[in-house]
């Protein structure tokens, strides 16, 4: 069984324009002890989907319409508010891109941490400030005793993401929701803060599921990978394969947009044309086909479904790469086609 | 202060020398308001025709660097001299004629702009300063601009707020270039851009410079993108220029431990190569530019560092490759641990 189960998850958003699905049917596993990455861009329903499954999607703004989040087999989408507070903290924390927001500004950092020890984990007092000193040691802030009287804005960025992550992990969870936690840091911040998460998740079999825009992070985080778009996951596979045999056209145009430090000027980069439809007005087709340059008819008139590629642990959501006897047109060689020619 | 001349380069399109830029903060407690030197001794030269990538993390001066450049902040010292012409000098009339030939491109577009103006009218808005084109000839301009930057001609009578992030860019990018200037300041173009519309712009941008011969100081922190665009870089730390080269040699061969360490920090969208990368993670956080360290401003966070480096504070020296470090990197990378730019390479 897996850690996390997803299924069919459906979360919609209330607008000026009515309501829209920002996450639409998306299923995923997480296993024990497994980071998961979740890419995509703005707006793609990577963010909405850990919210959702955290259960801070709250009405009248916005819905959980559909779908089971099953985490060590319950569904916390039918859980009391009582219950999934237990859950919250124990069995799965999350760090938010801004710790700012998610910190308490007039409570001292040591204050935010004993209370979650006390709450969660029944701690006294002192065994629990004995605790938040070695949990700021275990993420290398130097002089954890005097740090734990000091405010969220007298730490760092990169600080108070450390004390993120030293928090998210205090109640010792089976699993973390990393929801761009390193998107406003400097990249040497930003080094020091995933390299720490990973060691950590390595040292405590702390699974992972990590949602990042930054498909760099992810090569050096996951081993398996979500793509989104629109809502929906367009891609699963495995790291290796994802970057180097992707088989879904919107992933070969993030890659082919993405310059690389290891690649000397002179090639151009292959951008992918136009932006990502409103959710208000979703293509009946496939979600990605105005923006691709290999769609033919049925991609405008039917949506495809997440489907298995033949012989590889891999799944994609396109008609052209299905097998060619079932009428697919695409091979991943495709992939170095200019996906600009239409771009303006 | 006087610096020997960093930069051998046969008459530049503009040369910085000895820049200092310094903010006033209130202190509490204090009537007096700190100095906060956010841009401190730089110098720097900007070859006709190239692009110049100008990198450094949050707080390292190079967004103020540029504006000085541009005589948007006042410059506390220092030179800068435009095509012959000494910048800091000039009164606001002629400051304003100088203008025409030097734009900037900002992050946020339209964070500056008034939003009840139509997008045609923003473009066109350069031309009411920088000539004397009669209206008819403005709408023409701002049309010719429109198209070369691929906004179609249906927008120029909308407003800013129907725009997606990657079409605002373009609007700003138009606005920069219908005066039609030497020199172009582009700060964070297109960093708050996804990636895919990034890719979009880093292109445009690349066919512009082409086909204009424009001059382009390309202030960013994403060394990818930077080492994809720019001829030439120059890193900054705490205020000041530490490393400048050509872009191949800087990227195979940094010499600065922080370019080193800048370098070996930004990941690579290859797995494969991102588990055989050494990387160099500095400890620690970038000091108070309020209470900058003595002598070199990186030996707090630096794996070399010895008794001189808090003592004297190093130059900028060398030819073309130029570094600002008592101990700089002397051996090619290869089998060098420490070196880990392209790694696996």
């Amino acid at each position: 069984m897996a850690l996390l189960e997803v299924r069919d998850l459906r979360t919609e958003f209330r607008g000026a324009r009515g309501s829209v699905t920002a996450v639409d049917g998306v299923s995923f596993t997480v296993d024990a002890g497994e980071m998961v990455a979740l890419v995509g861009e703005s707006g793609c329903g990577k963010s909405a989907t850990a919210q959702s499954i955290m259960g801070l999607i709250v009405p009248p703004a916005g819905q959980v319409t559909g779908g089971q989040v099953l985490f060590e087999g319950r569904d916390l989408l039918k859980l009391s508010a009582r219950d999934l507070r237990a859950v919250r903290g124990k069995g799965i924390s999350m760090i938010f891109q801004d710790p700012m927001t998610s910190l308490n500004p007039v409570l001292t950092v040591g204050r935010q941490m004993t209370e979650a020890l006390e709450l969660h984990l029944g701690m006294s007092r002192r065994a629990a400030r004995k605790r938040a000193v070695e949990l700021l040691d275990m993420v290398r802030i130097p002089a954890a005793e005097t740090r734990l009287s000091s405010y969220p804005h007298q730490l760092s960025g990169g600080m108070r993401q450390r004390v993120m992550i030293a928090m998210a992990l205090s109640c010792r969870p089976r699993l973390i929701l990393a929801d761009e936690i390193t998107t406003a840091l400097d990249v040497t911040i930003q080094a020091q803060v995933l390299d720490l998460l990973r060691e950590l998740a390595l040292e405590t079999r702390t699974a992972v599921l990590f949602i990042t825009h930054d498909l760099g992070v992810v090569a050096g985080m996951a081993e398996r990978v979500n793509v989104m778009y629109a809502g929906q996951i367009v891609e699963r596979a495995g790291t290796v394969d994802l970057f180097h045999q992707p088989q879904m056209p919107y992933t070969w145009g993030l890659l082919g947009s993405v310059p690389r430090l290891d690649q000397a000027r002179g090639g151009k980069l292959r951008p992918i044309a136009g932006r990502p439809p409103e959710l208000s007005e979703i293509p009946p087709g496939c979600r990605f086909a105005p923006r691709c340059v290999h769609a033919r008819d049925v991609c405008q008139d039917q949506a495809p479904g997440l489907t298995t590629v033949p012989a590889r642990d891999q799944l994609t959501r396109c008609w052209g790469m299905r097998p060619a006897d079932q009428g697919g047109w695409l091979t991943t060689e495709d992939r170095f086609a200019d996906q600009s020619a239409e771009v303006r | 202060m006087t610096t020997p001349a960093p930069d051998t380069a046969p008459d530049p399109l503009l040369r910085v020398r000895d820049l200092a830029v310094d903010f006033k903060v209130p202190v509490r407690g204090s009537m007096l308001p700190a100095r906060l030197r956010a841009v401190s001794g730089v110098d720097l030269d900007v070859r006709r025709g190239e692009i110049i990538g100008v990198v450094g993390e949050s707080g390292c001066g190079k967004s103020t660097t540029g504006r000085a450049i541009l005589q948007l902040l006042k410059p506390s010292q220092g030179t800068v001299t435009f095509d012959g012409t000494e910048l800091t000098t000039l009164d606001r009339r002629r400051m304003r004629a100088m203008r025409r030939q030097m734009q900037m491109i900002f992050q946020d577009p339209f964070a500056s702009l008034n939003p009840r103006m139509t997008v045609g009218e923003l473009i066109e808005e350069p031309l009411l300063v920088h000539s004397d084109l009669p209206a008819a000839g403005r709408r023409t301009k701002a049309l010719q601009t429109m198209q070369m930057v691929g906004l179609s001609e249906k927008w120029h009578d909308r407003y800013p707020h129907e725009f997606s992030g990657g079409q605002r860019q373009r609007v700003g990018i138009a606005r920069a270039l219908v005066s039609s200037p030497q020199f172009i300041v582009a700060d964070e173009p297109v960093s708050a851009l996804d990636v895919s519309v990034q890719a979009q712009i880093v292109n445009l941008l690349e066919e512009l410079q082409e086909e204009l011969g424009l001059t382009m100081m390309f202030i960013a922190h994403d060394l990818a993108v930077v080492r994809h665009l720019c001829d030439r870089i120059a890193v900054m730390y705490l205020g000041s220029v530490v490393e400048v080269g050509e872009c191949e040699d800087m990227y195979d061969r940094p010499r600065h431990p922080y370019t080193q360490a800048l370098l070996s920090a930004v990941p690579i969208p290859d797995p494969l190569v991102e588990t055989e990368r050494r990387r160099v993670i500095l400890s620690g956080d970038v000091p108070s530019p309020l209470n900058p360290p003595s002598g070199c401003r990186f030996r707090t966070r630096c794996w070399k560092a010895q008794d001189i480096c808090a003592t004297e504070t190093p130059k900028l020296t060398g030819a073309g490759h130029q570094v600002a470090c008592h101990f700089p990197e002397n051996t090619d990378p290869r089998g060098e641990p420490l070196a880990a730019a392209g790694a696996g390479r």
